[in-house]
């Protein structure tokens, strides 16, 4: 995020204005999720670990001390919450206490966004739809990529082990395989389908 | 703003396969938490490596006889494909050769196995005991190494995370807090092993001298009310 767009954001935050609350948790929910999920497996813990991690920025914003105690970026510190909540949860975790999230009131009375942290829900629903168009993009790959491409991902061997396979140097799958993921994303942006991720 | 990372496509595949070191894992994570290139293409590859792993068996059959089949495996139809696919021999008569030379296989098998029965039963049996020992325990592999505390509060100087080890072990960590810490050594199936509270951030093992059997084992440093570090180290 640009800076001046972080502290447009952080401002209208601070006046109140939700639906900036909103934009930043669209904006930065996938990018969270992905690095909860780089860590925790169950998928409701990981739920709330998501809606513990923007309540406590958001908080932190709307009261000011944010931008009191500021020492960083939003994002820098967005990182930080998120790494500091993942560890709190292993703590907890081990020491073998339950997850407790207490989400402020001030924060739930706002129920269109706390529903659309809820959006994980439909996840599964979202990846039925795009089955269909996952398996034209990969069909219009050619055959050489799409060889490289299941052996890495369905038979997870390595770039060495897939050259000796076909034949074909270790950087000629490597490759393939970016060349293959530059399409695909290509395919993707034409497409529009911005509704894939 | 203009992302500057040049490898782009084997930061993301490492970083999905948690191949990355901590550090860097954490700097990539801060790092597409603002790059919509990075992030777009780590999206991407997330959904591609899902949608083919859960997918290719009934979404595309045909790409599957050049991967290795990891349900049943016929030896009659690995030789038949690869003498039809490599050498391009006429498919009836690779089909022939492949029972000739799968039959052939299974004699010497069946020569060998059952010619060594006792010596095969109990060498099966040490290999089985043997294995178990490595086998991992998945809560601690999750949080293995992972920082509980800043390295000005706390710093683990060694082992590292997988060391091998044959006769002795030294644990040594850097920890300012006042707090006295405990190092615990497990066994892969989290037995508590060992337990020492050294005034010294250091602690010796003998793994020899303990009689600790080949094997995975792990080990934590804990206050009195938290888990500071967890990790492991093999014993040869």
């Amino acid at each position: 995020m640009e800076i001046a767009k972080e502290q447009e954001i952080i401002n209208r935050i601070h006046e109140g204005d939700s639906s900036a609350e909103e934009e930043l948790i669209k904006l930065l929910y996938p990018r969270v999720k992905m690095i909860v999920g780089s860590r925790v497996a169950e998928h409701e813990v990981r739920r709330e670990i998501i809606n513990d991690i923007f309540v406590s920025v958001i908080l932190k914003i709307r009261d000011g001390s944010y931008e009191n105690e500021r020492e960083s970026t939003l994002i820098s510190y967005l990182n930080g919450v998120a790494r500091f909540k993942i560890q709190n949860y292993y703590r907890r975790y081990y020491r073998k206490i339950k997850m407790e999230v207490n989400y402020s009131e001030e924060f739930t009375d706002n129920k269109e966004l706390y529903d659309y942290i809820k959006l994980d829900v439909e996840e599964n629903e979202e990846i039925e739809q795009n089955k269909k168009f996952w398996k034209e993009m990969i069909n219009k790959l050619k055959p050489k990529y799409k060889n490289v491409l299941f052996l890495r991902y369905y038979d997870d061997l390595s770039v060495i082990e897939i050259g000796n396979k076909l034949n074909i140097s270790p950087q000629k799958v490597s490759d393939y395989l970016k060349y293959s993921k530059q399409l695909l994303l290509k395919e993707i942006s034409e497409n529009k389908n911005e509704n894939i991720f | 703003m203009e992302c500057k990372i040049t490898n782009r496509s084997e930061l993301i595949e490492n970083y999905l396969r948690r191949e990355l070191p901590e550090n860097e894992m954490n700097s990539f994570e801060e790092h597409f938490l603002n790059c919509n290139k990075c992030f777009a293409e780590l999206q991407l590859t997330q959904q591609l490596m899902g949608f083919i792993k859960s997918e290719s068996k009934e979404l595309f059959p045909e790409y599957l006889h050049i991967s290795k089949t990891k349900e049943t495996f016929s030896l009659v139809e690995y030789v038949k494909n690869l003498l039809s696919i490599r050498w391009a021999i006429k498919p009836g008569l690779s089909y022939a050769f492949a029972i000739a030379f799968s039959g052939l296989i299974i004699i010497t098998i069946y020569n060998t196995t059952f010619n060594n029965d006792s010596a095969n039963s109990l060498n099966t049996g040490q290999t089985e005991q043997l294995s178990s020992n490595f086998i991992e325990s998945p809560d601690l592999e999750s949080i293995i190494n992972q920082e509980f505390r800043s390295e000005e509060v706390l710093k683990v100087l060694s082992p590292k995370v997988g060391e091998e080890v044959k006769n002795k072990l030294t644990f040594k960590w850097n920890s300012t807090t006042s707090e006295k810490l405990t190092i615990k050594i497990l066994s892969n199936k989290e037995d508590l092993l060992a337990e020492s509270t050294p005034v010294n951030n250091e602690y010796e093992l003998d793994v020899v001298a303990n009689n600790y059997k080949a094997g995975l084992y792990y080990w934590k440093l804990e206050s009195k009310d938290n888990l500071l570090y967890v990790g492991k180290f093999f014993v040869k």
